[in-house]
């Protein structure tokens, strides 16, 4: 295991704390590290569930276990991991807490971009969003890791929305408090959207192809700019992906990009019924690769323009909260009640918002 | 034209019908002015020989509609019009749903026929003066149906001493009225920041509900009995920030309020500046929990009963389906979502402040299975089925089935044997052989396989209200 692992972040050097997201597991914090001289991520679990003595062996390997898993995977599109946290914070007050101190992600996730933009994103970016995942988890593969919660929310953006992934293996470690068993999460932050149609089943042991079929409804979420299946709850997405519905390709099948035509392909490669004819990732960013070189151009435009409307969305903080019906959508219950794991988007208004346009959409047709 | 002449002779009887009640006097008047206003406007239909196709459905809900206002009028021409309002623990509100439906098809066929905004039959609907107009029409009947009922109180004693023993529940019940009318409207509280000396707990302080993120106490505000939702964790946002989600939310909920919906009055900070701020969230108690637990419970109810909690949920659902700004839908309509308060008055809940409600929360987890047994064939039928009124419209007929059966829907099925049953077999799980037909005719077209079976809010509200009366009656 490399050092960087054993470092130890203590209270008295982190600074100006604030809240940016919290999960089943408890918060994430943003601070600002004196010695360092940036920010960083730190991940605190649970009141009460860290500090008691009797839980703290497992809570102790869990944390472990996460660190070692991000050391194993580091690279340029997993983020990145500084160590342990140990200490108290000054917004619980609680004497004693363990956690993770991770790269902070300054723009959030794809989550942020599929809610906080009006429309789909610009060709270029959704491309060479394609190709760093594929990248990333190809990685990840190659080192015998699963991600098994790939989704827009565990997909992160530095200042240049630069892809890194987050949040990943946890399933394997099922003791751990970080992350319950695979069954609340399959409910939990609309992970279940992202789940293979095998893995409803009673006897399902993960594989890989779990997380290719992941990565083809990430896909549609890219390329489109939408969350699937707005409306649909976990017991229906349980019943209807079985039965073999995915997310419609009308809507891509107008647009026109180059390349864009073997991406859709890719994607339904990728979300298809039998785990076995899945491609690896190895074959997936090959064709990532070949269509975001050809978009490569346009990326300091598309960043730029991405980031001025997302500039401007944030200035008007919480921008349509007046049309917050209806906030029981069942996809509400999921996807901001349920915060993901790592959230680095402004609380969970913003999400609402969307999927309350999408709500109004539908129901004045 | 063969809708016109049916509503021109409603139309009619309803004028004929104002002039003999007895209660509710102004009420009934301005509901005359209104139908005599669209009745200008119905005459010019037929002078001007327009398209039937472009009027007939506004037109053919206008009739239903004025079927039951008729029938609302003629009530309290009946001599046993004070038994009735005895009866039914609900008074007035009945007006504003029936003045809202002209409303509808005022707009509709003004609309049709090009009417100039400044047109004197507009002032009739201007919504300003309408509320004004209802209002004071409101307290003026009040006013006298208060002096009428002590009246017939008066009355009532001085009859035998046999009827003694009847007589004292009638004055309970008539005490019980005279207060209703008395206490001042829910809706005259502004929803607002709550000072927390504002709010009175009810001793001992033990909370009534428990959640997995709050805990839910009984207590009094403004002389209104509130449930006060507490959240034990600490919340998402900061302070502020919850405060001005909270305060762009209030302007949605003001839309939004009627009788049947669950009021909300505002949210309470305690202990802002301190370094672990306290929300709470006050919001209208209702006695007798969700209509689920009411259904559950050994209380009698008669088909009357149910009928009128029937027409209640559908009055808070056509509140959200049809407000004249923008119509909603509500998104997760089941039996648990309504509650049940004093009198049976059943209310809809479960939208209230939500964001609000998400930044005070730290985090949930999945609550429960959220059964299929509300989804409509067509999403049943299809992941990316676009939800719609009419999915609503199905979810609220499985609820209205729930009241007629008491039992829970499709119980012990799983989700493949639901779809099975609704998508494939296009089954309906049976009502009770008592079960009063007209009633039962409107549960199962709420429930129809075809979106396009299924009613509208508004028709079905008009329809529920025909329903009651005639059941009243009997």
């Amino acid at each position: 295991m490399e050092p960087l692992s054993h470092t130890t972040v203590g209270s008295e050097s982190l600074e100006d704390w604030r809240v940016v997201g919290s999960g089943g597991f408890g918060h994430v914090y943003k601070a600002r590290h004196k010695d360092w001289g940036f920010d960083v991520a730190v991940k605190l679990l649970h009141d009460g569930v860290g500090c008691q003595s009797s839980t703290l062996m497992p809570n102790d390997k869990a944390l472990c276990d996460e660190i070692r898993h991000m050391v194993k995977a580091s690279c340029e599109f997993v983020l990145r991991v500084y160590g342990f946290y140990e200490g108290n914070t000054p917004l619980t007050k609680l004497s004693m807490q363990k956690g993770i101190v991770m790269e902070y992600m300054g723009n959030g996730s794809v989550q942020t971009l599929l809610t906080g933009l009006p429309g789909p994103l610009p060709w270029p970016l959704a491309f060479r969003l394609a190709h760093q995942v594929a990248l990333g988890m190809n990685f990840l593969h190659s080192r015998d890791i699963m991600h098994q919660d790939l989704k827009p929310s565990n997909v992160l953006l530095n200042d240049d929305l630069n892809a890194k992934l987050a949040d990943f293996g946890l399933s394997r470690v099922p003791t751990s408090a970080l992350n319950s068993n695979r069954e609340l999460t399959g409910e939990v932050g609309g992970t279940y959207k992202y789940m293979p149609p095998e893995a409803f089943g009673i006897s399902y042991e993960p594989s890989r192809a779990f997380d290719r079929y992941s990565y083809g409804i990430l896909l549609w979420s890219i390329l489109t700019g939408k969350e699937p299946y707005t409306t649909a709850s976990y017991e229906l997405v349980a019943l209807r992906i079985p039965q073999g519905d995915r997310p419609p390709l009308a809507e891509i099948k107008q647009s026109k990009a180059e390349g864009l035509n073997e991406l859709v392909d890719l994607m339904k490669m990728c979300w298809n019924e039998n785990p076995s004819t899945r491609p690896h990732f190895l074959d997936c960013l090959k064709v990532t690769e070949k269509v975001f070189s050809k978009h490569k151009k346009g990326i300091p435009d598309a960043v730029h323009e991405v980031l001025k409307t997302l500039e401007s969305a944030n200035s008007t903080q919480h921008p349509s909260v007046s049309l917050s019906f209806p906030p029981q959508m069942p996809e509400h219950a999921t996807s901001y009640d349920t915060v993901d794991h790592v959230r680095f988007t402004q609380v969970s208004d913003s999400v609402s918002t969307k999927t309350m346009s999408a709500a109004d959409k539908g129901e004045c047709v | 034209m063969d809708f016109i002449e049916p509503i021109l002779s409603v139309a009619s009887e309803i004028y004929a019908l104002v002039e003999k009640v007895k209660a509710n006097r102004k009420r009934c008047r301005r509901v005359s002015d209104r139908v005599k206003a669209l009745e200008e406007l119905v005459r010019s239909i037929r002078q001007r020989k327009m398209v039937q196709t472009e009027v007939e459905k506004p037109l053919k809900e206008l009739s239903i509609t004025l079927k039951s206002a008729q029938q609302l009028i003629k009530k309290y021409t009946l001599a046993n019009w004070v038994e009735r309002i005895l009866n039914s623990s609900s008074h007035g509100d009945e007006f504003s749903c029936v003045n809202e439906r002209l409303n509808d098809a005022f707009q509709v066929l003004s609309g049709a026929l090009q009417v100039e905004q400044g047109n004197m039959l507009y002032k009739v609907f201007e919504l300003t003066s309408r509320e004004k107009e209802d209002e004071v029409d409101g307290r003026e009947d009040d006013t006298e149906l208060k002096t009428l009922l002590l009246e017939y109180m008066k009355t009532q004693q001085e009859r035998t001493e046999a009827m003694l023993r009847e007589f004292e529940s009638v004055k309970t019940n008539v005490n019980k009225v005279v207060e209703m009318l008395n206490k001042p409207s829910v809706t005259d509280e502004v929803i607002r920041m709550i000072k927390s000396d504002e709010v009175k707990y009810e001793h001992p302080k033990e909370p009534f509900m428990k959640t997995q993120t709050s805990e839910v106490y009984r207590g009094q505000y403004h002389g209104f009995t509130v449930a006060v939702k507490r959240y034990r964790d600490q919340m998402n946002a900061s302070a502020r920030e919850i405060q001005s989600i909270f305060k762009k939310e209030v302007e949605t909920m003001r839309r939004f309020e009627s009788p049947n919906i669950l009021r909300m009055f505002g949210i309470c900070v305690q202990d802002e500046d301190g370094p672990n701020p306290q929300f709470l969230i006050i919001m209208e108690y209702c006695e007798k929990g969700s209509l689920r637990q009411v259904l559950d419970s050994n209380r009698k109810l008669s088909w009357t009963k149910k009928a009128r909690m029937c027409l209640d949920a559908a009055q808070g659902l056509y509140r959200l389906h049809q407000t004249e700004v923008k119509s909603k839908v509500h998104g997760c309509i089941t039996s648990s979502k309504f509650l049940v308060a004093e009198g049976y008055r059943v209310k809809l809940g479960g939208f209230e402040l939500a964001k609000t409600e998400t930044s005070l929360k730290k985090s949930t987890k999945y609550k429960g299975t959220r059964n299929l047994c509300y989804s409509s064939p067509q999403m049943l039928n299809d992941i990316n089925y676009v939800y719609s009124k009419e999915c609503e419209m199905y979810s609220f007929g499985i609820v209205l089935w729930e009241v007629a059966t008491r039992k829970r829907p499709f119980e012990g099925c799983l989700g493949t044997e639901i779809y099975k049953k609704v998508s494939e077999e296009k089954f309906q799980e049976p009502l009770p052989d008592d079960c009063p037909e007209p009633l039962g005719h409107l549960i199962n077209a709420c429930r129809a396989y075809d979106n396009f079976q299924r009613p509208s809010a508004g028709v079905l509200v008009d329809k529920l209200r025909t329903v009651v009366t005639q059941l009243e009656e009997q």
